[in-house]
């Protein structure tokens, strides 16, 4: 009895959990779901109300060669029938039908047999025209609008109405255009290519300068190395924005703004990934090094033979870490260069100007913001314990 | 002779060059230094004669020539010390040729106008991605085949292995190869399409049209970077049998220079630069005037008066409390500290606490939650513009998701609730109104913030000891007991910790209101938003305050420091306990 309530807590705490966790795990991923489906969607599509989940676009059909969107028109008897538009700007007359005034419809006026007679109706005169079925109406004016054949049975009369009133045929599809049309947005492209390479050569240039101070200041003793350490270490404390200022007037002082070096060679240098490499590298058993020394290797060989390779995993982490800051960095590169110069604008910066471009396409934007994010999300995803690890570490021992 | 030979050799004379170098090390360098002296001295005297060469050197007028006579002094004194084969002179000598060799190639560089460079790299490399593109693929298609090669290995060693396995592996094989072939393919697409060469060309031309000058510093840098060799062999010579020391000296400032002169160039100095421009009033073209500590008074500057009084001039009413009103010198100044501190206790607790209970959770370990570990992981990795560009579609008043769910869970809570019933057409303004653009701020900055947290107590979890539990189960305690009683106490620490970061990221907030509010209107609306740093950029990049915005940023940095100094003075005091 006692087990078999206590197997029932057990379960329903299980299921708590996963109840818990599921919906925030659904929580996280919905606005990334609902930026995918954004992205391929109609302009349209985007602003309809409610906000619909899945991206819908209107259908059509082929007729005579030309592309003919499908409306939906409520038929005599209740159901609903899909008609292409086959023409645009038709005139036509408005009829109501004389023996019975409820009737009422839109048709040219060759459809209908002209009696000569006319009739007085609200106090005006019109003519009296009749159908193949000898019933008769009068006209009652004029409106310009569409023509619809029947998607089912081309062989029925036309349908004529204006557009706005009918609503149009929709069905799930991805308009995968969009991203094209983003990517020939404001050099698009160009920012893509431009966050490639200085994320490659920030996470390079990080890497050799992090490794070389790191194993310095773990393995080579020299004075005031310890001092200099300490320096080192405070400065990780030193918020960015303390030295934005100054840094940009020296770009300025050195004519570097709007280039993509003032990106790349500042950031360079990395004090917490020499802290991080130091910590690794301390690591390291001393015989190793010793024994390639008395073998006449310099300090240069022992570094890259033998302590590099051992030290992947701390090397996977500071790239992780040197990635995510390169491709993701935003203050620095709004400041430096200007938001029209394409030659050397960055992810971070332009997505903001297309942000702000207004709201008359969304779906642009959020084509934008997948392109942007896919690489982060797709490197995460195939590197994932290198960046758990970087977070941890950057916990455990900052 | 094959193409390695041939390099083998080639290695082989440069090391000779190398060797015959430190042989006469003792004859060649004092040269060297020598010729350095008389290089500084005519530097010293054109910087009297002839100002405008020196570029920008120049405009520190007699402190340059200063600087450059004494600098020559001192080189001579090197060369002389150098013959006379004393140590501190060596070490003088050395530390000289790293920095000439750091101020040559800067000067090349800035001659040549090298940093022009990057931006036709970036072009290129824009009409080679296609090749870059290719490249990726070959790689994703060897890893993969390399994994499913792993996979039919399945530990068993290379020699070892089954027949069977063999017979399945040479497929594998064949797909490795045409990875290979994909990679080199791309590799060859990308070198034609990049043309290395023409930039090379173009980097090598730059040298010496317009200006000669960028290539004689080459030069110069190359010569003092043979010197330096030939010292360096020379002092390895000395010291080889007896200890390493000196080498290992050597090595180590070597080794650090790099990262050393950075952190000078990119850090330290504009550190300091700051400091020093936040007692000016300057505005980038004007001349800097010293003002002491009138940036910072006026921008901290507080008067309390009782109700009715009149301020000061220049005060302007922020805020009336317990029958007093304050006033401000700069209400914007204290408007943005005010948003961030209700930022500060609102954001922080949600990208906290749901962090610890979802660690724990997930510390579980039932099936499937690293799962969840890694989805929480998303956000951080996404980029902030990104995501809060996502939550701005979101957030929109009238065709946005977050109002239609909004309005959803208000139709179903009135089937359920008596009363007045909710309304079920929800408009809120979260991007435009006073009211809501803080707490859209707050959604948008804890949703993205709190799966990084997480892991970080999952980390936390993980190095609680299993004993404690072990203990705690024996004495009876449920889950919520547990929890309670050893696994809060224990993550204390981490707790802190995990608390202390997201204080000083929150302190610095900025991205998210700059995507989330209308660009160059930041701040908007109605100054709801305004940050510390969103107030300082406004101030330095909008108008030209360089001396205000440089104070403002020392005053943030204050107030971060005190979080972090806490948090440092936490960590020690643990550290001690154990």
């Amino acid at each position: 009895m006692a087990k078999s309530v206590s197997l029932v807590r057990n379960l329903s705490s299980k299921i708590l959990t996963y109840l818990i966790l599921g919906v925030t795990g659904i929580l996280v991923l919905i606005p990334f779901l609902l930026a995918i489906s954004g992205s391929v969607k109609t302009v349209d599509d985007v602003f309809t109300y409610p906000p619909r989940f899945l991206p819908y676009s209107a259908t059509s059909i082929e007729i005579d060669g030309k592309e003919a969107p499908l409306f939906e028109i409520p038929m005599e008897d209740g159901s609903i029938g899909e008609f292409a538009r086959v023409k645009q700007g038709v005139t036509v007359r408005q009829w109501v039908g004389i023996e019975d005034p409820a009737v009422k419809f839109l048709a040219p006026k060759e459809q209908l047999q002209d009696t000569g007679k006319t009739i007085e109706l609200d106090g005006e005169t019109v003519g009296v025209f009749s159908d193949a079925a000898g019933k008769s109406f009068a006209n009652v004016g004029s409106a310009i609008v569409g023509a619809y054949q029947d998607a089912s049975d081309p062989s029925a009369p036309l349908y004529y109405a204006p557009s706005a009133d009918l609503k149009p045929v929709e069905s799930v599809s991805a308009e995968i255009g969009n991203f094209g049309e983003v990517l020939a947005l404001n050099g698009f492209d160009r920012s893509i290519t431009n966050t490639v390479l200085v994320t490659i050569l920030v996470v390079s240039g990080q890497l050799f300068t992090s490794i070389l101070g790191g194993y310095a200041f773990a393995r080579l003793r020299f004075k005031g190395r310890d001092s200099i350490f300490l320096v080192w270490l405070g400065s990780i404390m030193i918020p960015f924005v303390v030295v934005i200022i100054p840094l940009f007037q020296l770009m300025v002082g050195i004519d570097w703004v709007n280039n993509l070096g003032s990106l790349v060679l500042p950031f360079v240098f990395s004090a917490y990934g020499t802290f991080l490499m130091r910590q690794f590298f301390v690591t390291i058993p001393k015989e190793l090094e010793e024994a390639a020394l008395i073998d006449g290797a310099s300090r240069w060989t022992i570094l890259w033979k033998i302590f590099v390779p051992l030290s992947i995993p701390a090397i996977a982490t500071l790239t992780t870490f040197a990635f995510l800051y390169a491709w993701n960095s935003f203050l620095w590169p709004l400041i430096v260069i200007d938001s029209g110069n394409q030659a050397a604008s960055v992810l971070a910066p332009a997505l903001s100007v297309l942000g702000g471009r207004g709201a008359d396409s969304p779906n642009l934007i959020l084509a934008g913001i997948i392109l942007a994010i896919a690489a982060p999300i797709a490197v995460f995803i195939f590197a994932q314990r290198a960046f758990v690890e970087n977070a941890q570490s950057s916990g455990l021992k900052g | 002779m094959n193409f390695l030979e041939r390099w083998q050799n080639r290695r082989k004379k440069t090391s000779r060059i190398i060797r015959l170098l430190s042989n006469k090390a003792v004859t060649i360098t004092p040269v060297w230094h020598f010729a350095l002296a008389g290089l500084l001295m005519v530097a010293a005297v054109l910087s009297v004669l002839l100002p405008s060469t020196l570029g920008p050197l120049a405009g520190f007028g007699l402190a340059a020539t200063a600087l450059c006579a004494g600098l020559g002094i001192l080189q001579v004194f090197i060369a002389i010390g150098l013959k006379r084969g004393s140590g501190w002179s060596r070490r003088a000598a050395l530390v000289t040729n790293i920095l000439f060799i750091a101020i040559a190639s800067f000067l090349a560089f800035q001659i040549a106008k090298w940093i022009l460079l990057f931006n036709l790299i970036g072009d290129a490399f824009y009409k080679a991605f296609g090749g870059l593109a290719i490249v990726v693929l070959g790689i994703a298609w060897w890893v993969v085949a390399v994994r499913i090669a792993k996979r039919i290995h399945d530990g068993s060693s290379e020699i070892e292995i089954s027949p069977k396995a063999a017979r399945r592996l040479r497929p594998v094989k064949v797909l490795k190869r045409v990875g290979q072939v994909i990679v080199l393919a791309g590799i060859l697409v990308w070198v034609i399409q990049f043309n290395p060469f023409t930039l090379m060309f173009v980097a090598l031309g730059a040298l010496f049209v317009p200006n000669p000058l960028a290539a004689v510093f080459v030069l110069l840098a190359i010569l003092s970077i043979l010197m330096m060799r030939a010292l360096l062999g020379e002092i390895m010579s000395r010291h080889v049998s007896a200890n390493q020391s000196e080498e290992e000296k050597l090595a180590g400032w070597l080794f650090v220079a790099p990262s050393l002169l950075g952190f000078m160039a990119f850090l330290a100095g504009p550190l300091l630069y700051s400091l020093v421009m936040s007692f000016f009033d300057w505005n980038g073209s004007s001349r800097m005037t010293f003002v002491g500590f009138d940036n910072y008074f006026g921008t901290l500057g507080l008067q309390v008066v009782s109700n009715g009084d009149a301020f000061n001039v220049g005060f302007t009413k922020i805020a009336d409390i317990f029958g007093l009103t304050v006033g401000a010198l700069d209400p914007l100044f204290w408007r943005s500290m005010y948003n961030i501190a209700i930022f500060l206790v609102t954001a922080v607790p949600l990208a906290v606490v749901p962090a610890l209970i979802l660690a724990t959770l997930i510390e579980l370990r039932l099936p499937g939650s690293k799962v969840f570990r890694a989805i929480f992981f998303i956000p951080s990795v996404a980029g902030v513009i990104g995501v809060t560009l996502i939550w701005k579609q979101m957030l929109n008043s009238s065709v946005g998701f977050f109002n239609y769910a909004i309005q959803e869970i208000f139709i179903m809570l009135n089937f359920v609730l008596p009363g007045d019933p909710l309304p079920t057409r929800v408009e809120i303004g979260w991007l435009s109104t006073e009211q809501w653009a803080l707490a859209a701020v707050v959604v948008v900055f804890a949703w993205s913030q709190f799966g990084f947290n997480t892991v970080l107590f999952i980390a936390g979890l993980q190095s609680i000891s299993k004993e404690l539990y072990e203990a705690a189960e024996l004495d009876g305690a449920n889950s919520f007991q547990k929890f309670r009683n050893v696994t809060l106490p224990a993550l204390k620490p981490t707790t802190f910790f995990v608390t202390a970061t997201t204080v000083i990221l929150a302190l610095q907030l900025f991205d998210i209101v700059f995507a989330l509010n209308q660009p160059n209107v930041v701040g908007f609306p109605n100054n709801a938003t305004l940050t510390p740093v969103v107030y300082l950029y406004q101030l330095g990049f909008q108008q030209g305050e360089f001396g205000r915005a440089s104070a403002v940023a020392w005053i943030l940095f204050a107030v971060i420091f005190i979080f972090t100094l806490i948090q440092f003075n936490r960590q020690k005091k643990e550290a001690e306990a154990i």
